[in-house]
């Protein structure tokens, strides 16, 4: 691995580094924490595991959302084969995550 | 992983594969900066994924895919012609030793990527760039099974089985490095 910036785009690894430290800095609200994180990822994966499929494996995600998608991920394999599960955490991405930026 | 190690992980990334995936982000788009926002763009997701706890078993075909998606996303939103965008070789860099071989080159790249359908241009680029059939396939979204059957139809084209248009695999090498090495320019 090369871990010095590529001189042709100086500006594109700034750019990257302002844009983390934006995500980051606004993520820790309350919307997007706790609760208010588990609500809107449920809301995504309900049509698939059911309600309570859904609250079950939301338990297990810490308040920060540190470990969600690989929790997400590894019961969503058991259940719909590891394929189907990585699109659906990408959708989760997409519409609970990315797709509302903080 | 704290927030530093997946910020110190994604400047690794940044630093082993952007030039490649914006090589790879201009087959897509015409205009530089869509390929360098689009790349950004990927990177960022990278780092929200993995600050959300993703593990990602293969980071570049994670990369190429991902660009992939955003650049089809983008290109379907703003309903933007998807072509195979033509090198501008009136900023071909002169590579040879003279101005008539660099000319030679470029029109035989020029030929190429006409020859050559986006898919079959996108597998010899990802494949010129060292990735395998594997990577490939998992970057495009397709077989492997397909990513060999593209790449044959690419070498028969390239060998010039068809017409002896590029029978000399020399010229073949010129024009693929004006192509791959020379597009960014």
């Amino acid at each position: 691995m090369h871990p010095e910036p590529l001189p042709r785009h100086p500006d594109m690894l700034s750019g990257i580094r302002a844009a983390m430290h934006q995500w980051d800095a606004q993520r820790s609200a309350p919307e997007w924490t706790g609760e208010a994180l588990r609500s809107r990822v449920a809301q995504v994966i309900e049509p698939y595991l059911g309600e309570e499929g859904a609250r079950t494996v939301l338990l297990k995600v810490e308040d920060n959302g540190c470990n969600l998608l690989n929790t997400l991920e590894c019961v969503l394999a058991d259940f719909l084969g590891k394929n189907a599960a990585a699109e659906l955490v990408s959708l989760v991405v997409d519409e609970a995550l990315a797709g509302r930026r903080p | 992983m704290d927030r530093h190690d997946i910020e110190q992980e994604v400047e690794g990334m940044y630093g082993a594969f952007s030039e490649e995936l914006l090589a790879f982000a201009s087959t897509f788009v015409r205009r530089e900066d869509c390929a360098v926002d689009a790349v950004q763009e990927v990177f960022l997701r990278y780092f929200v994924e993995r600050s959300y706890g993703r593990l990602i078993e293969n980071p570049r075909a994670w990369l190429y895919r991902v660009l992939r998606n955003y650049l089809c996303d983008r290109l379907d939103r703003a309903a933007l012609r998807i072509e195979m965008p033509g090198v501008d070789f009136a900023h071909v860099p002169d590579t040879g030793r003279c101005v008539e071989t660099a000319v030679e080159r470029a029109q035989a790249a020029e030929k190429i990527s006409a020859q050559l359908s986006k898919r079959e241009m996108q597998c010899l680029r990802l494949r010129a760039g060292g990735a395998t059939y594997e990577e490939i396939a998992d970057s495009l979204g397709i077989r492997s099974g397909t990513v060999s059957s593209l790449l044959t139809r690419v070498h028969k084209k390239l060998s010039g089985s068809g017409d002896g248009e590029y029978a000399s695999r020399r010229e073949t090498a010129g024009a693929l490095y004006v192509l791959f090495a020379g597009g960014m320019e």
